[in-house]
């Protein structure tokens, strides 16, 4: 009698702890619907929203522009793109079927043999080579950046440490430019093998940038390269009422940036999901990613 | 590595003295703690380059270091949350120390401009605010300048050249159809997004088994509009002669209730009636045989410059949502009309090649329109299940009256109501990989009809001596029930559907054509009493193979009809039996994402209508009786047409070009022949065969720098068929063609333009015979300008030229003008316009009838001018005003 009532109980605690878990995972879920993990880590707070319009011109004619998003506070910053994010998350969720007994069939296309499934209705996809998956986290105050990233949507994702700052700008005593209503001045970089030139704003006091750039008196409006292929331009600014958290999603692989960088070089071309009447189908769009890295060396 | 650093220094300092050095620490008030992250920069007071720059550390210390000849320099500091501040320091090394006030100051920000159209998934949204401009009042004003999307002289809105299947507000269906009321009332400032919603399948339950091509339209509204009664109400008064032109709008929407109530009334020439048009594909009322007065036609300008009117109109519809996806909702609607119309109408007949028959006569008429509509529908809405129940009724008290005037005048009056009860049922139901649907429709509708003429000149009629007043009674009734089921499962790429459906109907025709106060019985000739019984059973296989770009349908459906018809007067009894196959392809490619060609390809037989094989004489009007023949139509038809699509949001550039190709054969070809001036439309049985090809293409491209949409139109027709007339046989073909450019831009903050230009060009040829119809030319050019001198008032002309060449009326040339001025006080509008500038008071047409010309003179409203006061109400003050 003891001993059912101990199993009972057992049984009991179990199946709640369980379910309870279940419970903060999908608020959990919910809340960092943009996060590769569920696990975060506080890493500071943003009070500052820039938009830029990224430009990259790949190999091929033609270029293509995202927005990326610059949340930057005091100290820490976060730059991401939140459509990409968006995208790999509907990817990650509909691969995440809820009764696994609705499913009847499982294909899988590997690129080799990959399929367009865009114009299968119900179709979530993601492609390797639109929009970027990173999201950097910089520290303002040491020059200290934390990069996360993935090179595919449902694999692991990795993170690495990258000592960038401080930054060797070359101010230019030249007249002023107005960019986007700012009152810009004009500042050059060698950085990592490629030319750029950064247009900052002393009007807007903040030492950041768009991706890894920073360290400038004021906010970085436009940078670029000197072959033009990589464009970042402020299209958008506001300040937010309360100060935002930055979280970093726990739980990656470290590595090194060389490390990592040639994973990504060698990354698959993107995955598409279609869940239909039952039939599951994940293929990886046909063809090779063309990947052009901004950093050389 | 630090080492060599050091050693740099070292001799840097040693080659530059002046080195100068600042450093201490900055504090903010009131807790003098130190602040990190707050940009120190040097500058030189004279010029404003930068000399070096820092920022601060998490203790809030600073140290800067530069090499300068100046006695002063500038020490900048600047930080997020804190006020900027200058202070000017000799140069020579120091501690500084600063003390800052918070201060929260106002970053310039920099609104993210997203673009004006953008595309998610099967989603395209336009921001109504990119496209609207001081004029546009309401959606509908909107939605004509959104690429892609067409919005028809009547209303009816198109996507791909192909009819929305559905218009929501608020992801609901409000107004069933009658989408008029919401583009026509809802105010563009209330929009914050129009969707359209390719491939919308309505249906949940079926949205992965049932593909459709057709698109939906979902209205988003701005925040400020939900959850709050929106209202406006308009006065409007002007002359000549007393104009009145009144509105009173309110609607509310939450998430479990909607509403749109509306009320017009007017004697300008707007037509509020047009609001309660249907506009669902799939809507068309039932073919009625309808008694008519001579009476003058539509003119092919703007309606509000012909109708003479006297209008209101009301609608009610309301929408309850409750939990499940459960919907109900009630639509109601009123509309009373009179309109007066005259004209002046010279008609030609060519009797045979020599022969010309020329009727000249003066028509006024009017008609009172007395029309009640309502339904009620509820619906389950969800992915396994559908269920729709839906009630309507249409009374229709409708009554007309008119002179006609040749040698002598003619009265003619017409007394036309009719009712309609409709009931349907509709359900799909999933059954694991299989789906379940049955629908039944039932309906029931009765037209009894009075015409009197007087006098009749009928020879054939007046023949008799009498008081030459005569009536002609009719009435149709017509009840018929539609039931289906069908059955259908996926296996891998191919779907399978079947369906058995059965139709019955019963149809009634009394008509009784009797000389007034004769009190004898007219002929058996004169009257009809004819029963139609129709039944078909019908089984429908349908097999649709689908990939991913690859998409083919084909159904076969077979029918077996059988029909009796008799008819009491005229001794007739006829029994028919049918098997029809109406075999159908049809295949949709999609070349690209943003490419497609689709293909189709049927055949299909129908046996006639009921109101074909009228036996008795009818008279349809003052001058024209009607007898048909002994023997139902049979029409057999088949066709192919083919369409090719290019949809381009990021470039918003959208290409339509489709064709259209069938073939008729006939068992019966129907002919007017005269007596005298007077019609007499017979039917002969003569197997005969028709062939007509309709192509047309549509560009529109949006340009937004200027933010301006260009459109291109161009349509090519042409219908070959044979006719009789005055028992002679001919082959004719009718060809049309038209080219339509036109633009709407917003070229600055103050000035917008719109403008069309039609050309088109029509003529007709009977084989064998010289050219006696001259080809007719029309060019229709319309302007608008609108200036918006400030925020608050818009000044708007607009023209219209209308220009017709032919040889029977010479070209002619019409302009119209108008121009208008609006003003908004706070929540109230301000407007006077003025139409018609030129007080052009006809318009003449001419065109072509099946072996005649018609060229009518029709009278136009006069220039007048009105005065209209329109308030805004809300239920809660607007944050963005």
């Amino acid at each position: 009698m003891i001993k059912f009532s101990v199993i009972t109980v057992l049984v009991c605690t179990v199946f709640i702890s369980a379910s309870a878990q279940q419970k903060v995972k999908t608020i959990e879920e919910q809340r960092q619907a943009e996060g590769n993990t569920k696990q975060t880590a506080r890493f500071g707070e943003s009070n500052i929203k820039c938009y830029y319009e990224f430009t990259r011109s790949g190999a091929s004619s033609s270029s293509r522009r995202d927005t990326l998003v610059l949340e930057t506070g005091p100290e820490k910053s976060r730059f991401y793109d939140p459509s990409r994010q968006h995208r790999d998350s509907m990817v990650r969720a509909s691969m995440n079927i809820p009764n696994t007994e609705t499913i009847k069939s499982i294909s899988v296309f590997r690129s080799e043999n990959g399929k367009d499934l865009s114009t299968m209705q119900g179709t979530v996809s993601s492609r390797a080579d639109e929009g970027e998956s990173y999201q950097i986290f910089k520290d303002l105050n040491t020059g200290k950046i934390k990069v996360v990233d993935y090179t595919s949507v449902n694999g692991k994702s990795f993170e690495y440490e990258d000592q960038v700052g401080p930054m060797d700008w070359k101010i230019q005593q030249i007249p002023d430019t107005i960019i986007n209503s700012y009152s810009c001045k004009q500042a050059r970089l060698n950085f990592r093998g490629r030319e750029y030139t950064a247009w900052f704003s002393p009007e807007v006091p903040i030492n950041d940038g768009p991706w890894k750039f920073m360290g400038l008196p004021g906010l970085i409006v436009k940078v670029e390269d000197s072959l033009q292929l990589f464009s970042f331009s402020l299209i958008g600014l506001e300040q937010t009422k309360i100060p935002v958290p930055i979280q970093i999603p726990a739980g990656s692989i470290k590595c090194s940036r060389a490390d990592f960088e040639k994973m990504k070089a060698k990354q698959p071309s993107g995955m598409q999901v279609n869940f239909s009447f039952g039939n599951l189908i994940l293929a990886e769009f046909p063809g090779e990613i063309n990947y052009v890295p901004m950093e050389l060396k | 590595m630090r080492y060599l650093y050091f050693f740099l220094l070292f001799f840097q300092l040693q080659q530059i003295k002046s080195q100068t050095i600042w450093s201490g620490t900055i504090i903010a008030a009131p807790d003098m703690k130190g602040v990190a992250g707050i940009q120190i920069t040097v500058r030189t007071k004279a010029t404003d380059s930068i000399l070096t720059y820092s920022r601060t550390k998490p203790s809030g210390a600073y140290q800067v270091q530069f090499t300068s000849t100046a006695d002063t320099l500038g020490i900048f500091i600047n930080g997020i949350g804190m006020e900027s501040k200058v202070v000017y320091l000799a140069n020579h090394s120091q501690l500084a120390n600063i003390t800052l006030k918070p201060n929260a100051i106002q970053l310039k920000e920099l609104k993210v401009k997203p673009p004006r159209i953008s595309r998610r998934k099967d989603t395209l949204n336009y921001l109504v605010d990119e496209f609207t401009d001081q004029n546009d009042r309401t959606i509908g004003d909107v939605l004509k300048k959104m690429p892609g999307i067409e919005v028809k002289e009547n209303g009816s809105i198109l996507y791909n050249n192909k009819p929305i299947n559905k218009f929501y507000i608020e992801q609901k269906d409000l107004l069933q159809g009658r989408y008029g009321i919401a583009t026509n009332n809802i105010t563009a400032a209330d929009v914050a997004t129009v969707q359209v919603m390719e491939n919308h399948q309505p249906v949940k339950a079926l949205i992965n088994s049932e593909f459709t091509n057709e698109a939906a339209i979902n209205i988003k509204l701005k925040d400020a509009a939900k959850g709050v009664l929106v209202a406006n109400a308009q006065l409007g008064s002007g002359i000549k002669p007393f104009l009145w032109d009144n509105e009173l709008f309110g609607m509310y929407f939450k998430s479990g209730r909607q509403m749109i109530n509306t009320y017009k009334g007017n004697n300008t020439g707007q037509d509020p009636g047009a609001e309660f048009r249907h506009f669902y594909p799939g809507n068309q009322n039932q073919q009625d045989l309808k008694l008519s007065i001579q009476e003058p036609g539509d003119p092919p300008v703007n309606q509000n410059r012909y109708l003479f009117n006297r209008a209101h109109a009301i609608s009610v519809n309301n929408l309850w949502a409750f939990e499940n996806d459960k919907q109900l909702n009630l639509n109601l609607s009123y509309l009373q009309d009179v309109q007066q119309r005259s004209s002046l109408a010279n008609t030609g007949y060519y009797l045979t090649q020599e022969k010309l028959l020329e009727i000249s006569e003066q028509l006024s008429s009017t008609r009172r329109i007395n029309q009640f509509e309502g339904a009620l529908k509820y619906n389950i809405n969800n992915k396994k299940y559908y269920l729709n129940q839906e009630l309507s009724f249409l009374g229709d008290w409708g009554s007309s009256n008119g002179i006609a005037l040749q040698q002598d005048s003619v009265i003619q009056n017409l007394s036309q109501p009719n009712y309609v009860f409709e009931n349907k049922f509709d359900l799909v139901k999933q059954y694991g990989k299989g789906l379940l649907k049955l629908s039944s429709a039932s309906r029931f509708e009765r037209s009894p009809q009075e015409l009197m003429v007087s006098p009749v000149s009928f020879p054939f009629l007046s023949a008799l001596p009498g008081s030459g007043q005569w009536n002609q009674d009719l009435t149709d009734q017509q009840w018929s029930t539609k039931n289906k089921i069908s059955f259908g499962w996926n296996r891998n790429k191919f779907k399978h559907n079947y369906t058995a459906g059965m139709e019955l109907k019963e149809r009634r025709i009394y008509s009784d054509l009797q000389e007034y106060n004769k009190g004898s019985n007219s002929g058996d000739s004169l009257k009809n009493h004819l029963k139609w019984n129709g039944a078909e059973v019908y089984f429908n296989p349908d097999l649709i193979f689908l990939t991913g770009k690859f998409r083919l349908s084909f159904s076969l459906p077979l029918k077996v009809a059988s029909l009796q018809i008799r008819e009491r007067y005229n001794h007739l009894d006829q029994v028919k039996n049918r098997l029809f196959i109406n075999p159908s392809i049809y295949v949709n490619y999609e070349i690209s994402p943003m490419m497609n060609l689709n293909i189709n390809l049927y055949r299909n037989s129908t046996l006639g209508e009921a109101d074909q094989i009228i036996p008795g004489i009818i008279m349809q009007n003052y001058r024209m009786l009607t007898r048909n023949s002994n023997e139902l139509q049979e029409i057999e038809l088949k066709g192919i047409s083919g369409g090719w699509n290019y949809n381009n949001p990021v470039k918003s550039l959208f290409i339509n070009l489709n064709n259209t190709a069938n073939w008729k054969m006939s068992n019966l070809i129907y002919s007017y022949t005269f007596n005298g001036q007077f019609q007499v439309l017979t039917a002969y049985i003569l197997p005969n065969q028709s062939f007509s090809n309709r192509l047309s293409a549509r560009i529109s491209k949006g340009i937004d720098a200027i933010k301006g949409t260009f459109t291109l139109e161009g349509s090519y027709g042409s219908d070959k068929g044979e006719q009789i007339s005055q028992q002679e046989f001919y082959k004719s073909i009718y060809e049309t063609i038209s080219f339509k450019p036109s633009f709407t831009t917003r070229l600055s903050p103050w000035i917008s333009v719109a403008g069309s230009l039609l050309f088109s060009s029509s003529r007709n040829k009977i084989y064998g015979i010289p050219d006696i119809f001259k080809p007719v030319r029309t060019q229709i050019q319309s302007s608008r300008l609108n200036f918006f001198p400030s925020k608050k008032m818009t000044i708007n002309i607009s023209q219209e030229r209308y220009y017709v060449q032919n040889t029977y009326t010479g070209s002619k040339t019409v302009h119209f003008a108008n121009a208008g001025i609006r003003y908004r006080f706070k929540s109230v509008d301000f407007s006077m316009d003025y139409t018609n500038l030129f007080n052009t008071k006809d318009y003449v047409t001419a065109n072509y009838d099946a072996v005649g010309y018609r060229i009518a003179n029709y009278m136009l409203r006069p220039a007048q001018l009105m005065l209209k006061v329109k308030f805004n109400l809300r239920g809660k003050t607007r944050s963005n005003e």
